[in-house]
């Protein structure tokens, strides 16, 4: 019988580490989707990524809600993302994001709808990006995201709203155009 | 009308589209999961078992991985200091890094360009430091990626807390 | 010539009490010779009492390159000093250089001495660099005493890493510093999350 998040939990907080691998294992395609959509560099996201799942099992017996790991995770992932964001950014603002998001795979069937969309998304400010990234693509609720980033529900959805108004300028026309 | 105004609307079609793009899963290498499960000790409960990176650090290393942990680090093999690496993206001339473990001398740690990034690894012992970046020799500038520090004279300093 | 005993005996004992470290080259360089002299009595002040001399002559030199005037430079050497002296008081003969520097930092954050003692007793015998800079660190990004306290006082209790300590402060204040990212929401979350249960 396949174990729960909850069970795996556990079984790592006992130090059992196939378990923990088990449990990184059952989220890691979401987990590594965020940090590269969000970091737009490979290098950036796999530290990142490293880092949270460091930093995750050293605080294992802190997660109060076993079943929920996967937000757990997320929240200290996108601590970890901001914290990169931050610190490479960002003193310097601007041009950067076009040429940062140019590493992002492209699909393999591509007719320049991939290649918009992330431009498009390395456009947004990365507070938005963050919010939409969380709602659409990882489909956590509101509550969640107000859970993972700290803020306020209101000030997600106005992120979130902003966020698709500006891909919509440009991704609708590159939409139909299809 | 708002693409996003209503938690369980239907997406508008270039929406759903691009949402169905960004979902495809990505491919990272398995590195990270490698050096990160390697690194792992016991899981922090209390003192008896309490986590330390100088365990974790020297195993990944006589692994054979390179494992750098700017963050959090822990002390190296043998001399009880730990690589932190500096980053700092700035125009500039020259980026010079100036703090506690240089006697705050504006020569002693030039940073190296690559590409927008200015960059410089040194090795500390545990404990805390106060540092800063001096830009063209003439502009200070704070770390954004680490703690800023209470400050005597005026300027942006940063600090960085190496454990042990 | 005949050296007179008592006055040899004085002169011993005026050397016992005079500063075991000769005048810091690195001060006489940076410094002017009057800044110098007055920061070089700090530090011999300091080594009387055991505090450490390396600290208070890294706050001169932070000082004098950053182009600050004289005074500011030994007010901020003396307040080290202050601080660093009350720092040994709360966590005891035993605490070495890297402690007192960091209990020195929280001090002058706003943490309190009994609360640096109430450390040193939570973690007996390990180090306390790691959680006593957390403290300062949280306290200088503007949380109130009793949140910075109760979440190191908290981790502590608990036995926490120095990992997990870290975590704690970059999950706090790090985040909130990235010109890139808006700081968080000034409310608690609604539920307990690692690695602490409330965030900025």
């Amino acid at each position: 019988m396949t174990p729960t998040d909850a069970e795996l939990v556990a079984r790592a907080r006992g130090g059992d580490r196939q378990s923990y691998a088990a449990l990184i294992e059952r989220h890691r395609a979401s987990l590594e989707r965020y940090a590269l959509r969000l970091l737009g560099e490979r290098e950036e996201a796999e530290e990142a990524l490293q880092d949270t799942l460091i930093r995750a099992w050293a605080a294992l017996s802190q997660c109060a809600e076993p079943d929920r790991v996967r937000g757990w995770l997320f929240r200290i992932l996108v601590n970890r993302c901001r914290t990169r964001l931050a610190r490479a950014n960002r003193l310097v603002r601007g041009a950067a994001g076009d040429a940062a998001l140019a590493s992002v795979p492209a699909a393999p069937r591509d007719d320049g709808w991939q290649e918009e969309l992330t431009r498009a998304l390395a456009a947004l400010p990365e507070e938005q990006r963050e919010a939409f990234l969380l709602k659409h693509v990882e489909a956590f609720s509101y509550e969640e995201m107000a859970e993972l980033t700290g803020q306020s529900v209101p000030a997600l959805k106005m992120r979130v709203s902003r966020a698709c108004a500006a891909l919509r300028l440009r991704l609708e026309e590159v939409y139909r155009g299809r | 009308m708002d693409a996003d105004t209503h938690d369980e609307a239907p997406l508008e079609p270039w929406l759903a589209e691009a949402v169905a793009t960004l979902q495809q899963p990505v491919a990272l290498s398995e590195g990270y999961r490698i050096r990160a499960l390697a690194a792992l000790g016991p899981p922090a409960r209390g003192p008896a078992r309490r986590w330390r990176l100088a365990v974790a650090l020297p195993f990944a290393v006589a692994a054979g991985l390179a494992l750098l942990l700017p963050r959090v680090p822990g002390p190296g093999p043998g001399d009880g200091r730990s690589p932190v690496a500096f980053h700092v993206s700035a125009p500039a001339r020259e980026v010079a890094l100036v703090g506690d473990f240089n006697n705050w001398d504006p020569a002693a740690n030039r940073l190296e360009r690559q590409g927008r990034t200015w960059n410089l690894t040194l090795r500390l012992p545990p404990g805390r430091y106060r540092y800063a970046y001096l830009v063209d020799g003439q502009r200070w500038l704070p770390d954004p990626g680490f703690p800023a520090a209470g400050d005597d004279f005026g300027t942006p300093t940063a600090v960085i807390t190496v454990a042990h | 010539m005949r050296t007179d005993p008592r006055r040899l005996a004085g002169l011993l004992l005026l050397l016992a009490a005079t500063p075991l470290a000769a005048q810091d080259a690195r001060l006489q360089e940076r410094l002017p010779a009057g800044l110098a002299r007055e920061v070089q009595r700090v530090v011999d002040s300091a080594a009387r009492s055991t505090l450490p001399a390396e600290p208070l002559v890294l706050k001169a030199l932070e000082g004098a390159s950053k182009g600050a005037d004289s005074a500011r430079i030994l007010a901020a050497v003396r307040t080290l000093a202050t601080n660093l002296g009350s720092a040994r008081a709360a966590l005891g003969p035993a605490a070495s250089e890297a402690e007192l520097v960091a209990g020195a930092a929280a001090l002058r954050a706003g943490a309190t001495a009994p609360s640096l003692a109430t450390l040193r007793q939570l973690r007996k015998g390990e180090p306390l660099v790691v959680p006593l800079s957390v403290l300062a660190d949280l306290l200088t990004a503007g949380l109130t005493s009793d949140r910075a306290w109760g979440s190191v006082r908290e981790m502590a209790t608990r036995g926490a890493s120095d990992a997990a300590f870290l975590a704690m402060r970059d999950d706090l204040v790090t985040p909130a510093r990235g010109r890139s990212v808006p700081p968080a929401a000034e409310q608690p979350p609604t539920t307990p999350l690692p690695p602490t249960r409330s965030r900025p």
